[in-house]
């Protein structure tokens, strides 16, 4: 073999090596899943024992604790968000496309709760003059919410998957969309509470982990 | 052509030369990655991955995106349209030039 040649045949294989591994680069923002999954699965909890009445506080507590806990996850995941993009393969596709899926999934259950709760109470006029109906209507209404937010988890999840080329990350996806059949089905029930908790562990806090651990460190060699 | 019988006129002068394909190969594979990332895969000064990376940007091959990332800067090279069907006609050409197709 001449040299010429042999030089070349290592371009080549220098070349798929390197385009395999660019294609390959791990999903970066798997401790984002861990943190907002957490925020949602305390929330849910609280919003479960407060339902029951096994927490005796008021059910205006609920929407309080939503927001706040919602408020807290995203102030922590917009600074964590600014450190990974610092991480190798954070400008690749697979984090890119699946950054921007779960930004417009956020977005739109923020948008989703926060319409229906104003829509339903009125600016600040709800702490003042809400009735225990308007109250139920709200509890019935939002009760959607978490089949409609595990469908879109699932859409959200099998983007990441494809992007990322990650099989685990699409069975998520399909445990996601059993999710919201389930919590359809338990729709105006409190067990569809702990069914959407125990839900949020499976679909963002265990892939968010499984994510985390095989995503690269900051000061780790590349 | 050369006595081997490669023609030399075939091959995408850009893109020839080990750390240019290798950029070009990395970015085919992620389509984004900032300069110390591709460093890492591509290895080289910083002087010397500039150079190259001006060269395939003035090629139209790659965008380069310049921003700050809380207060530190950042570079982004994006592979472009037209540097992917440079990289993939440099590929084709360089398995021709071998006898072998690229899989």
């Amino acid at each position: 073999m001449s040299e010429l040649r042999q030089r070349l045949q290592e371009d080549l294989s220098l070349a798929r090596g390197l385009a395999e591994e660019g294609r390959r680069a791990p999903l970066i923002g798997g401790v984002l899943y861990v943190v907002w999954g957490a925020a949602v699965f305390g929330c849910l909890m609280f919003n479960w024992a407060v339902t029951t009445r096994a927490l005796p506080v008021s059910p205006w507590a609920i929407p309080v604790v939503w927001f706040l806990g919602m408020g807290a996850a995203a102030v922590i995941a917009s600074g964590i968000g600014a450190r990974l993009k610092t991480l190798p393969g954070a400008a690749g596709i697979g984090n890119t496309v699946s950054g921007a899926v779960w930004r417009a999934v956020g977005l739109f259950q923020g948008i989703f709760a926060t319409t229906l709760f104003v829509s339903l109470f009125g600016a600040p006029a709800w702490m003042f003059g809400a009735t225990a109906g308007e109250g139920r209507i709200f509890a019935a209404a939002f009760s959607i919410f978490l089949p409609v937010s595990f469908g879109a988890y699932s859409v959200a999840l099998a983007a990441s998957a494809a992007a990322a080329k990650s099989r685990m990350l699409q069975q998520f996806s399909l445990a996601s969309l059993a999710l919201m059949a389930l919590t359809l089905a338990l729709i105006g029930r409190s067990e569809q509470l702990l069914v959407g908790g125990a839900g949020t562990l499976l679909v963002c806090v265990l892939p968010g982990w499984l994510l985390m651990r095989r995503a690269p460190k900051a000061d780790e060699p590349q | 052509m050369n006595p081997e019988g490669y023609d030399y006129r075939e091959i995408d002068d850009v893109i020839h030369g080990r750390v240019r394909l290798a950029i070009m190969a990395y970015l085919s594979g992620a389509g984004a990655a900032d300069f110390n990332e591709l460093k890492s895969k591509v290895g080289g000064t910083d002087g010397n991955l500039s150079v190259h990376i001006s060269r395939l940007e003035e090629a139209g091959y790659i965008e380069v995106e310049k921003r700050f990332v809380g207060k530190k800067p950042q570079t982004v090279c994006h592979l472009t349209e037209k540097g992917r069907s440079a990289f993939l006609g440099y590929i084709a050409r360089l398995g021709d030039l071998l006898s072998l197709k690229p899989k």
